[in-house]
């Protein structure tokens, strides 16, 4: 056991055992490694237990069989757990190896649930018969196929970097709701930050959220001339207008793109006359 | 594993960059440690060669962009890595072929089936034997609530789950409280299995 190393902030560095076990949050999880590469104390705890946790964790249904013949089972340690604290067994008790669907019930059927969801229900459909959109026949022609993330170096300042870390990580696994607050955030701290607009209108564009296209124009001031990620941004902007239903700034885009060549070239072709079409 | 107690990162970056390749190996080794864990725990189940194809690969990014590194190169170097890490997660569920063989009946010939080579690496598994040996020995060793958090955690339980049920004999327990009281749980998992010696 480390006798000389201390963690450099007990706070996160607590978090050790959850981060073996996969219990965290994708953004604690972020947190965690960034805290855990400035961390001896936790870098060198985390390396100590690999073998442990990979053998626990690759190993689940012969250790649980193993423990349940000696009679540990998790189900009898919390019915002992909560005898011993004086509480009565909820009834409500989901079954350990429920499925997806049972749970989904179960949860459901809870009256803090559904009683504010269906009220949400109601409300948005009361808004929705008062505000119509027009119909945009040119939504059917989309894609929403995201940019692919490539690796971005950042020089920023230090929590503009992270936010725009973690929002790239929750953007790689699909998570783009989360991706849009962390872009958003990076690109509040430094807004000269062409990336994190881009990505940020992609990520909004991929929701069909309307602001994509505001933060695509602002990515587009950013970037400026800039070959490699000029492209991405009109190609986006294009299908972010035509969402929006702006037709004609969005064949000027498509037209630039089609006219230089290069990246998003043919997908612009593509798209143009589809739109023709229409 | 050596620390880094006497050298900060951006120290070690700078010196790597001005030619020593002592500190240079230095560095890439502490890299190659905190970044294969962390591998190790964003692909849970990955074999250990896959593991440390991705990790080399984003070490190979590092080492070509060492000289475009301002500082940070730990925070760099973890950059990367998730980066690659999509990007195998990406080839994986994307790069599969199936192909279908044709059913042959009844009377399918298995002569030209090959037996499974035997388990190569004998040794590996009988310390995995051994070791979950000695895990189902400890387990029962720790406190209820220590024992509880484990098995919630190999069952697939959530730790909302037991989070819950701390709250349920403390309901003024902090969450901070409870972290420490898993970490605590763990440390001396750990100590067990040690048998004792690091106590």
């Amino acid at each position: 056991m480390n006798t000389e190393l201390r963690c450099v902030d007990e706070a996160i560095g607590h978090w050790l055992p959850q981060y073996e076990f996969g219990l965290l949050s994708d953004a604690e999880q972020a947190s965690f490694e960034q805290h855990m590469m400035d961390c001896d104390f936790c870098a060198v705890e985390l390396r100590s237990m690999q073998t442990v946790v990979a053998t626990m964790q690759h190993n689940r249904r012969e250790l649980l069989a193993e423990l349940a013949r000696q009679g540990l089972s998790y189900t009898q340690l919390r019915a002992e757990l909560l005898s011993a604290a004086g509480v009565a067994e909820r009834q409500r008790v989901v079954p350990v190896k429920a499925g997806w669907l049972e749970r989904l019930v179960a949860w459901w059927t809870r009256p803090q649930v559904w009683v504010p969801a269906v009220g949400m229900a109601v409300i948005i459909f009361a808004i929705g018969i008062y505000v119509r959109e027009p119909s945009n026949p040119y939504r059917p022609l989309l894609q929403y196929e995201v940019l692919p993330f490539s690796g971005v170096i950042l020089r920023s300042g230090a929590e503009a970097e992270r936010e725009f870390q973690l929002g790239s990580q929750a953007y790689q696994t699909r998570a783009y709701s989360e991706a849009v607050s962390h872009f958003r955030r990076a690109s509040e701290l430094d807004p000269q930050n062409g990336d994190a607009w881009l990505y940020l209108g992609v990520s909004q564009y991929v929701l069909k959220d309307a602001g994509a296209v505001a933060s695509l124009q602002t990515a587009e001031s950013v970037v400026g001339g800039d070959p490699e990620r000029l492209p991405h941004v009109r190609w986006y902007l294009a299908q972010a207008y035509l969402y929006a239903g702006d037709v004609k700034q969005a064949q000027l885009q498509l037209d630039w793109l089609i006219v230089k060549g290069g990246a998003h070239a043919a997908e612009a072709r593509a798209l143009t006359e589809k739109v023709r079409a229409k | 594993m050596s620390t880094l107690s006497h050298l900060d990162w951006n120290e070690l970056l700078q010196r790597s960059k001005d030619g020593d390749r002592t500190l240079r190996e230095h560095l890439f080794s502490e890299l190659w440690v905190r970044l294969r864990a962390v591998a190790q725990y964003r692909l849970r189940g990955w074999d250990a060669a896959d593991l440390d194809d991705v990790v080399q690969n984003a070490l190979l990014v590092v080492h070509e962009k060492l000289q475009d590194i301002a500082e940070n190169p730990h925070h760099f170097a973890l950059n990367v890595l998730r980066n690659k890490i999509g990007d195998a997660l990406r080839a994986r569920a994307g790069g599969r072929t199936v192909t279908i063989r044709e059913e042959r009946g009844d009377d399918e010939d298995f002569s030209s089936l090959q037996l499974a080579a035997p388990d190569p690496d004998l040794d590996a598994a009988i310390d995995r034997h051994q070791l979950m040996r000695r895990i189902v020995g400890v387990l029962p060793k720790l406190s209820k609530f220590c024992q509880a958090f484990f098995l919630a955690s190999l069952e697939g339980q959530s730790v909302g789950e037991v989070w819950d049920l701390a709250l349920a004999s403390e309901p003024a327990l902090k969450r901070s409280a409870f972290d420490k009281r898993i970490f605590d749980c763990r440390m001396r998992l750990r100590q067990l299995l040690a048998g004792g010696r690091d106590a």
